[in-house]
């Protein structure tokens, strides 16, 4: 597995596909249409510039391209995509280029819509979600910080506070009336250790 | 020829309507969606209608002898015909029922095809019941039309070619040739255009200048033909043939009698300031020649940076003149002329990036304009032809190219191609490789588009015989090292599917065409449509490329849209046959469709006066009450008139009142009827 | 007969921009619905309020006014005129009870094809929500 799917999408049960030869079996000509449905703009406008990839700070580093993945979104190689599609960072550096007027950043956001909808969520994903139903945060900080932050004198959190309770209250009732934590699977009790 | 409010008026037939009714299949275009025979059956009903057939092919000989043959036999005295666009055959049914003896005004035209068969191509029945409606509103609106006759106005020789670039120049050459007498104006010092700036040209490398200065010459010597250069057009009104157009030409502060263009006076001049021709790499005096083979060769003061004209003093180019040619009182001239054609000419700017960071064009020194890389070039360029870095004159080993700079941007909000870019870059490619082969250079670009004759052929020898490297990728950062001046470009390179950075000494920004700043004020002042990457619209983009919405306005070269050479030359002298073909007629006709005023309904309020954009309308005493007087020579037939007289007293010939109420009674008043839907 | 409400708009279109938009609508073959009448002006100058007038009170449910752009116009102004009218008009609108949606002015140039096709279509589904108009109004 390459560096990417194993830091993002360990434990997901779906496999890239590896062929040396693509077919039409391994394409779906609805995924453009698919991403249109979820704010992403239409993919076909893409010339295939690479400017996005030239501005992108995650493309500096790892093997990820952006406009590698708008590509196979044209092409509706929707496996292709599977990991790649949550390592991008949001910043819109991509969007500020880009000369067909496409914004890769909200196509990224749009394949993580289908690809919660379809089950495929990344452990990362699950986690900050459980912790925003079980805590109101979807980061939480270590008990050791916050121990830390009390000796040297530092304010109190205000997820410390006892008036936090109404807090996590209202963000459980936004996540059950949108059923959020059923799209995502969760309950909020789940096991969060980092 | 002032006629009466527009009441039904026969053709000797008696008043009585005889409607002919023409349904066409134009083969499966509207055949193919709306059923023709059942339509032209339910037309055979209306009351007025004398004979409904449906025909395969209106416009063909066979249908258009139908319809004539159906005038002459059933004495029709209205025909309508249900097919097309009026856009595209009016003229042909005009002169189809003319040839039978009918008024060509009794004939109009319903629109089944682009309005109704292509566009509900899904709902044929639908389509057929609104051609059935449209037909009826044909017929009730024919019953109301009037007999007309089509105005003659007479079309002044003289031809007006605004910008002399090569396009300029050839279509002037080729009017005048013709024995016309033709205007050539041009706003800069010297004729020539960009043109006069290139070193060579694509895709042979013939030089520029050397196959330009010829046409500058020639057109100087040619007959019939007075350039106007260091001038511009300041106001044009009047219509097609009857043209009036104001000049002003702009003081050169030289008398053009006297000077012999000796250049004595630059020499002596102190003043240095940045040459516009050279794209600020090169100096020039105040007083200056753009170029040495400027046609007029005559010299210009440039007001703005002469002591002498700024209030301090000098006269050194008064006292150096043999000639005593230097006059610094001289004036703006305006000249009055009549003329009976124009031909637009005005040409492109080159794209400069207006904002900081575009390819870090204003932050480095060493990142350049194409246009700045023809000068530095050229052997008649500041560096005398050396290609040297802006910074430390040094020549540059490894350069590259950056395409699309300036075009197919939804960005910049600058769509288009350029189309001449990618073979300029290869051109100006081979020149510096010839220069010196052991330079490097690498293309970075998004597309290649070699179409021309000879274009894919230089884009094989620039890779095989001088190994330039193309690279596809849009560059996404540049970086100048502030020490070496050198240039790193990152870009994702496509074909590779890796991000690279490369180090450059020069990096040219192969920049797109604009529409010229001096296009907007000439098409202000016509009221020119643009298209919507902002060039001059044709008329028709397949059909009729170089006329425009208004009848003896023709534009070409890259006034028209970006192109090169040889096309810029092909449209200019298209540009000269149609205004030639215009002028040789010396009679045009105009279509009568103008405003008619009823002086019993007059009561001479004067809002139809304030309405008209051409001043067509004047109030005047007759007989000591005020009345609306149209002079049909200017009125152009909008209706605005029409529709603000409150009095109905002006109306409109072959768009009346009465005509198009009967269109919208007629296209409602069948769904009541049949108890709606 | 349970049908769909289909409205009966009356459109008028410019000779020189809005009905050579539509014709390059026909020749792109973008569809819209069969809805429309389209009547022919060589100017959206032309049209006098009492057209539109006469149109509503003979039963169509939308009268659509389309143009040349502002500063487009083929006869230099007359857009202006129209632009100025269908101001008026749609406060009249209101006045006498009158939905002022029924009335549009658009403006359309010779190259908007597409733009043409998606004024009508837009329309059409705009006066089909507002339902038939009233015919008891005068």
């Amino acid at each position: 597995m390459s560096e990417v799917e194993k830091v993002f999408i360990s434990g997901l049960h779906e496999k890239l596909i590896e062929d040396k030869v693509i077919d039409e079996s391994q394409l779906d000509p609805d995924f453009r249409k698919e991403i249109i449905k979820f704010g992403g703009k239409d993919v076909m406008t893409c010339l295939q510039c690479g400017n996005c990839t030239g501005v992108c700070p995650i493309s500096l580093k790892i093997e990820y391209k952006t406009r590698t993945t708008i590509k196979y979104c044209q092409f509706g190689m929707k496996n292709a995509t599977l990991s790649t599609r949550w390592v991008c960072a949001t910043c819109y550096r991509c969007y500020e280029h880009c000369p067909a007027d496409l914004n890769p950043a909200e196509v990224m956001i749009a394949l993580r819509h289908i690809g919660i909808r379809e089950g495929i969520i990344p452990p990362f994903v699950k986690r900050a979600a459980s912790n925003l139903m079980g805590h109101g945060l979807t980061v939480r900080p270590d008990e050791s910080i916050l121990k830390e932050r009390e000796k040297i004198g530092l304010p109190e959190l205000p997820q410390s506070k006892p008036d936090w309770e109404s807090v996590k209250e209202e963000v459980v009732t936004i996540i059950k009336t949108t059923k959020y934590d059923r799209l995502l699977g969760i309950r909020g009790d789940e096991d969060v250790s980092e | 020829m002032a006629m009466p409010n527009a009441e039904l008026k026969d053709n000797g037939g008696g008043t009585e309507p005889k409607i002919g009714v023409f349904v066409c299949h134009c083969g499966t275009n509207i055949g193919g969606v709306v059923d023709c025979e059942k339509v032209a059956k339910a037309a055979s009903t209306i009351e007025g209608v004398a004979v409904s057939k449906d025909l395969k092919y209106a416009c063909s000989d066979l249908g258009q002898d139908e319809i004539q043959k159906a005038i002459k036999e059933e004495g029709l005295n209205r025909i309508v015909v249900a097919s097309c666009s009026p856009r595209l055959h009016e003229f042909t049914f005009r002169n189809c029922v003319e040839e039978a003896g009918l008024n060509p005004y009794f004939m109009i035209m319903v629109n089944l095809r682009e309005q109704c068969s292509w566009v509900h191509m899904k709902e044929p029945e639908d389509a057929t019941a609104k051609a059935s409606d449209l037909i009826r509103m044909g017929v009730e609106r024919s019953k109301l039309l009037s007999s007309l006759s089509p105005r003659e106005v007479a079309v002044e020789p003289t031809c007006l070619v605004i910008g002399a670039g090569i396009a300029g120049i050839q279509a002037a050459l080729d009017v005048a040739q013709k024995g016309f007498k033709t205007y050539l104006v041009e706003k800069e010092p010297s004729i020539g255009g960009h043109m006069a700036q290139l070193d060579k040209t694509f895709p042979t490398g013939d030089c520029a200048i050397c196959i330009l200065a010829p046409k500058m010459v020639e057109a100087s010597r040619q007959k019939n033909l007075e350039i106007l250069a260091y001038s511009e057009v300041v106001d044009i009104d009047g219509y097609v043939g009857n043209f009036n157009v104001k000049v002003r030409m702009k003081p050169r502060y030289v008398d053009e009698e006297k000077c012999v263009g000796c250049g004595v006076c630059t020499e002596k001049c102190p003043v240095k300031v940045p040459n516009e021709f050279d794209v600020g790499f090169g100096m020039r005096k105040a007083i200056y020649v753009p170029f040495p083979q400027a046609v007029p060769l005559k010299y210009t003061i440039d007001a703005e940076n002469c002591r002498q004209l700024q209030g301090k003093k000098c006269g050194a180019c008064a006292k150096a003149c043999i000639n005593d040619a230097i006059d610094y009182e001289q004036q703006p001239r305006d000249l009055d002329l009549k003329v009976g054609t124009i031909i637009i000419a005005t040409g492109f700017d080159t794209y400069i990036p207006m904002k900081k960071g575009v390819y870090s064009y204003w932050e480095s020194e060493n990142v350049i304009t194409a246009m700045e890389l023809e000068r530095l070039i050229n052997a008649a360029g500041p560096t005398g032809g050396h290609l040297i870095r802006p910074s430390d004159k040094t020549e540059p080993k490894r350069i590259a190219f950056i395409q699309c700079v300036g075009s197919r941007n939804h960005k910049l909000g600058i769509q288009h191609c350029s189309r001449v870019c990618c073979m300029y870059a290869m051109k100006n490619a081979q020149i510096i490789k010839e220069h010196d082969p052991e330079t490097d250079i690498a293309i970075y670009y998004n597309d290649i588009r070699a179409f021309g004759k000879g274009f894919e052929e230089l884009y094989h020898r620039i890779r095989m015989d001088y190994g330039v490297e193309f690279i596809r990728g849009r560059p996404a950062r540049l970086t100048t090292d502030p020490e070496t001046g050198n240039i790193t470009i990152r870009a994702e390179e496509t074909l590779l599917a890796k991000i690279t950075e490369r180090d450059f000494d020069l990096v040219v920004l192969s920049v797109g065409l604009l529409p010229s700043q001096g296009t907007m004020p000439i098409q202000k002042m016509l009221s020119l449509p643009t298209s919507p990457d902002g060039f001059l619209q044709e008329l028709h983009p397949k059909l009729r490329p170089i006329e425009t919405a208004i009848d003896g306005v023709f534009i070409c070269g890259c006034a028209q849209g970006p192109k090169d050479i040889p096309d810029s030359v092909a449209q200019a002298k298209a540009t000269a046959s149609e205004a030639s073909t215009l002028m040789i007629r010396s009679k045009h006709v105009v279509e009568p469709l103008t405003a008619s005023i009823n002086d019993e309904l007059c009561v001479g309020c004067g809002l139809c006066t304030d309405v008209c954009p051409y001043g067509a309308i004047e109030l005047q005493d007759k007989d000591g009450q005020i009345k609306a007087v149209v002079t049909e020579a200017l009125c152009h037939g909008c209706g605005t008139c029409a529709a603000a007289c409150p009095q109905r007293a002006i109306d409109q010939l072959q768009f009346s009142n009465r005509q198009i109420m009967s269109e919208i009674s007629a296209a409602l008043s069948h769904e009541k009827a049949a108890g709606g839907e | 007969m349970d049908e769909e409400f289909n409205p009966k708009i009356i459109a008028f279109c410019c000779n020189w921009c809005s009905y050579a938009g539509a014709d390059l609508a026909g020749v792109s073959r973008f569809q819209y619905p069969p809805n429309i009448r389209i009547i022919r002006v060589m100017c959206s100058g032309r049209v006098d309020l009492s057209f539109v007038i006469e149109a509503l009170r003979q039963g169509a449910d939308g009268v659509l006014v389309t143009g040349c752009h502002p500063n487009d116009c083929h006869y230099i102004d007359g857009n202006k005129s129209a632009a100025l009218r269908a101001e008026f008009f749609t406060e009249f609108l209101e006045e006498i009870g009158i939905e002022p949606e029924r009335f549009r002015l658009e403006w359309i140039a010779g190259s908007e094809g597409e733009k043409f096709a998606r004024v009508i279509n837009k329309m059409v589904e705009d006066v089909r929500a507002l339902g038939p108009i009233r015919s008891d109004d005068k």
